[in-house]
């Protein structure tokens, strides 16, 4: 039993798919060619105007960047400098920025100095912090990790055993 | 691997392409000329009335957008039947039409044409009429893979499904025709 698919795939092709018109071919054909050849004329001149616009906003680009770097930076390092010579920054940064510009001779105060450290008995800031501490918006600071504070020089002296403890 | 005739083609196609990119009419004429006849075919099997209006739209936005097209001849053939595709779409939409309406006007219209070939215009009929079990995806491949000519996966590129998917409701859309052919006894007339 043939397949009565092959008869009807050619007549169907057969009937629906016609030549089309040589006026109407060439019709469409110059509508096309005249679209094409515009839209091409167009996409030239945006792709020149657009990479003369880059170009020019690259560099701009670049120099707006370059400043606004360049003045947060100035910026920073006054205000870290201001606070860091009067040792008011966080103890961590306060640490870091001390043991940077040690390098190059600066001293700075670091966390802690303005105690008096070796007195026997007393304890460093950090062991034992008046009050709980809080964070902004009213919330505990519990969940936060804090970098541990080295503080060079100071003497911590081992806490006062009473004897009466051991006994 | 392709041979010689088909790379040959295939730079052929790749030349007539980039010369219609740039506006050659001739390249232009070409294309429709090759193209032309299927987009009609395929509009007229999804019933549309203006199926000659269609294949202009087809090849004017086409035309609008050739500078951004890369591929193949193949990949050009799925892109133009992509647009046919979504142009059919937009005409329904508009119209209201549900897709898988039959193209009565089409076969109603149909000229007789001379008295030798009534007959055979008569099968030809019939064999529109049978696109009518098919729902609007399964004539949209069936049209596209029998009328326009398109492989499976060119199918699949113009109608933005899966080669797989395609193959699936090609084989079903195919069944149902099979099916309604021997239900009518089509071509034991002749």
């Amino acid at each position: 039993m043939t397949d009565p698919l092959d008869r009807w795939a050619d007549d169907l092709a057969g009937d629906l798919a016609e030549d089309l018109d040589p006026g109407a071919v060439d019709a469409i054909a110059s509508q096309a060619a005249s679209i094409a050849a515009s839209a091409a004329a167009s996409a030239g001149a945006a792709g020149a105007a657009a990479g003369a616009t880059a170009a020019g906003a690259t560099t701009a680009g670049v120099s707006a960047a370059a400043k606004i770097v360049t003045a947060v930076a100035a910026a920073l390092a006054i205000g870290v400098g201001a606070f860091a010579a009067t040792g008011n920054l966080p103890d961590p940064i306060q640490s870091f920025v001390a043991d940077v510009v040690e390098l190059v001779g600066v001293d700075l105060p670091r966390p802690g100095e303005d105690l008096p450290v070796d007195l026997p008995g007393v304890e460093l800031p950090g062991a034992d912090l008046p009050g709980e501490p809080s964070a902004p918006g009213g919330g505990t600071v519990s969940d936060v990790t804090v970098p541990d504070v080295t503080v060079p020089g100071a003497t911590v002296p081992d806490a006062p055993v009473d004897p009466g403890l051991d006994g | 691997m392709i041979g010689v005739e088909e790379h040959m083609a295939e730079v052929d196609h790749h030349e007539r392409i980039e010369r219609a990119r740039s506006g050659d009419e001739r390249a232009w004429a070409e294309i429709v000329e090759r193209l032309g006849p299927r987009i009609l075919g395929y509009a007229r099997g999804k019933g549309i009335a203006d199926a000659d209006d269609v294949v202009q739209d087809v090849f004017l936005a086409a035309a609008r957008r050739i500078g951004d097209f890369e591929g193949t001849w193949s990949n050009f053939r799925s892109w133009i039947f992509s647009i046919a595709y979504r142009q059919i779409v937009d005409r329904y939409r508009r119209s209201g039409r549900e897709d898988a309406s039959l193209p009565r006007v089409l076969v109603d219209d149909l000229d007789p044409g001379p008295a030798d070939e009534v007959v055979d215009r008569e099968a030809a009929s019939d064999a529109v009429r049978a696109l009518d079990v098919l729902s609007g995806d399964e004539r949209d491949v069936v049209l596209l893979r029998v009328v326009a000519g398109l492989e499976t996966a060119e199918v699949a590129e113009a109608v933005g499904k899966r080669p797989g998917t395609v193959r699936v409701v090609q084989s079903r859309a195919l069944d149902k025709v099979r099916a309604e052919l021997r239900r009518r006894g089509y071509g034991e007339l002749r």
